[in-house]
């Protein structure tokens, strides 16, 4: 996969989401952070053909340069960060309803949704209602619905939100194993850097609508200083004092510090 | 994992497969929803209906009379037009305001096969609601054997049948359209079946703004079928100074067009729809 966005400006109203956005996402797995509002999500609708872009160029290298969206859709699973699902539906009756509704005879998409719902872990709760599924299996559920037409290319946004942190090792070892296992790949929307440290090879970071950092993660995090911002309540004096004995503490005001 | 399965075509058969499954779909998630259980209690209200006005109508008017004005002003004004619109806003604008029809969208089909299949859905429902409500109707009046003096009718539960079920596709339509289109769907179905038709239905023919609505090339369809002697037209429409079947014209021809237009309008207007309309990154 490689993927390129060319001067993408995407708005919402007055509200400019990606701005003058140029990237390119190489193959195997990417993370795409940013806090919320980033423009993380705006990113990956825009090349799905789910959000129209202002302006800008947007390009998969394997696909045709006029590849319509639904072409596109074929090529890329996506999974949402919001739940997308099918309200009275068992896992399996949505994952293998989504197969068919990708163009899947219907044995072959009953076949791949039972593959994929062993894959990411459902197979003994693929008969249970979607709306009984805790968190965690909405999210795999979700993952089992991006992959259940085998494509080439995967979206993640925000998989791990809403989890547990077993249930979040859970998924991004399941990410990992796509990426290294079944040479998918993958670009992984979060604005957790520790996601993207435990499943990724490289890293884009988007703040504001805007790339301001990106390559390898190594590369990103070489010689980079390690911040962390402790809110302390209800007084943060006795703390700071400690701190100061071996590190450094400095002021960001109201009552925020940089350690 | 197998190798990779998928027939990525998006030709005409991909889209074929997407209106079947998503018709399919749209009927599954319909006959979980109150709206269309109501029916049931509503057709046993209607046999009640016209079993009661059987019994209480004074005794020259027969259950011809009985049958078509009771089947005209309740089928066409009330069970036809509010059955289509509560399913079709449903189907259409429930699951976009609800964010269930996202996983219709991040699929690799055209937007406007799923519509269609929604649409067909939605009228299947309504026309097999309309026929229902056509049978308790008949069957109410049907139960007075003396208002038959020349044997029962069954040629009008053809006719109101055949007519009404022209309408629910038309009315289905209207409301798959408005579904896509509008924040409140339901105020503009309302509008419409209340407001707009009422008012231009009764237009004097010349003015030409009657083939904009449902309700004027259904009457011309049921006056053709039925053709009712002049006091039970009056009855039905009240409001037409001249009621003769050689002003019939082509009101099936009217229904179709109002459909296809309705159906290219919404499949138009649902292509184009904001994939998540609430919050956006």
């Amino acid at each position: 996969m490689s993927v390129h966005l060319e001067s993408v400006t995407i708005r919402y109203g007055d509200l400019i989401a990606v701005d003058n956005l140029s990237v390119s996402f190489a193959s195997g797995s990417i993370g795409l952070l940013g806090r919320n509002g980033a423009g993380k999500s705006s990113v990956l609708k825009a090349l799905l053909g789910l959000v129209q872009p202002e302006c800008g160029v947007m390009r998969f290298a394997d696909l045709p340069a006029d590849a319509t969206p639904e072409q596109i859709r074929a090529y890329v699973g996506y999974m949402p960060e919001r739940d997308a699902h099918l309200p009275q539906a068992t896992g399996f009756d949505m994952v293998a309803l989504l197969g068919m509704l990708s163009g899947l005879p219907r044995l072959d998409a009953w076949r791949r949704a039972h593959e994929v719902l062993y894959l990411v872990g459902l197979e003994e709760q693929r008969y249970r209602l979607v709306s009984s599924y805790s968190a965690g299996m909405r999210q795999k559920v979700k993952l089992a619905a991006a992959l259940v037409h085998d494509p080439q290319v995967l979206f993640l946004d925000e998989p791990t939100n809403g989890l547990d942190p077993d249930g979040r090792r859970e998924m991004l070892e399941l990410v990992r194993q796509l990426s290294t296992q079944l040479g998918k790949s993958i670009v992984f929307s979060t604005h957790i850097l520790q996601d993207v440290e435990s499943v990724c090879d490289a890293a884009v970071v988007m703040e504001r609508g805007r790339v301001v950092a990106q390559g390898p993660l190594g590369q990103l995090t070489k010689g980079a200083a390690r911040e962390y911002h402790l809110q302390v309540e209800p007084s943060t004096v006795s703390l700071i004092e400690q701190l100061q004995l071996g590190m450094r503490a400095d002021s960001l005001g109201d009552g925020r510090y940089a350690v | 994992m197998s190798d990779p399965v998928v027939s990525q075509s998006l030709g005409i058969s991909n889209s074929f497969s997407a209106l079947w499954i998503a018709a399919r779909q749209t009927i599954y998630l319909l006959a979980f929803r109150r709206t269309l259980w109501w029916s049931l209690p509503g057709c046993a209200a209607l046999f009640v209906l016209t079993f009661v006005a059987g019994l209480r109508a004074p005794d020259p008017v027969s259950g011809r009379s009985v049958y078509c004005v009771f089947a005209w002003w309740g089928l066409s004004t009330v069970v036809v037009p509010w059955v289509a619109a509560f399913l079709g806003v449903q189907s259409v604008h429930g699951e976009l305001e609800d964010r269930t029809s996202q996983y219709l969208f991040l699929r690799p089909v055209f937007r406007a096969p799923l519509l269609l299949g929604k649409w067909l859905a939605v009228s299947l429902l309504a026309v097999l609601v309309t026929v229902a409500a056509v049978l308790a109707l008949f069957a109410g009046i049907a139960q007075h054997l003396d208002r038959w003096p020349d044997g029962v009718e069954w040629e009008l539960v053809t006719a109101f049948g055949w007519s009404m079920g022209l309408g629910a596709l038309a009315y289905s339509a209207i409301a798959v359209l408005f579904g896509a289109m509008f924040r409140r769907p339901l105020a503009w179905s309302a509008f419409f079946i209340v407001g707009v038709q009422i008012v231009v239905a009764n237009l004097p023919v010349s003015a030409g703004l009657r083939q904009l609505t449902v309700t004027d090339p259904l009457r011309r369809v049921v006056l053709d079928w039925i053709e009712p002697d002049g006091r039970l037209a009056r009855i039905m429409w009240p409001s037409e100074t001249v009621i003769s079947v050689d002003d019939i014209g082509s009101p099936v021809i009217n229904l179709a067009i109002i459909t296809v237009v309705c159906l290219a309008l919404a499949c138009w207007k649902y292509s184009s729809a904001e994939y998540e309309s609430r919050s956006r990154d």
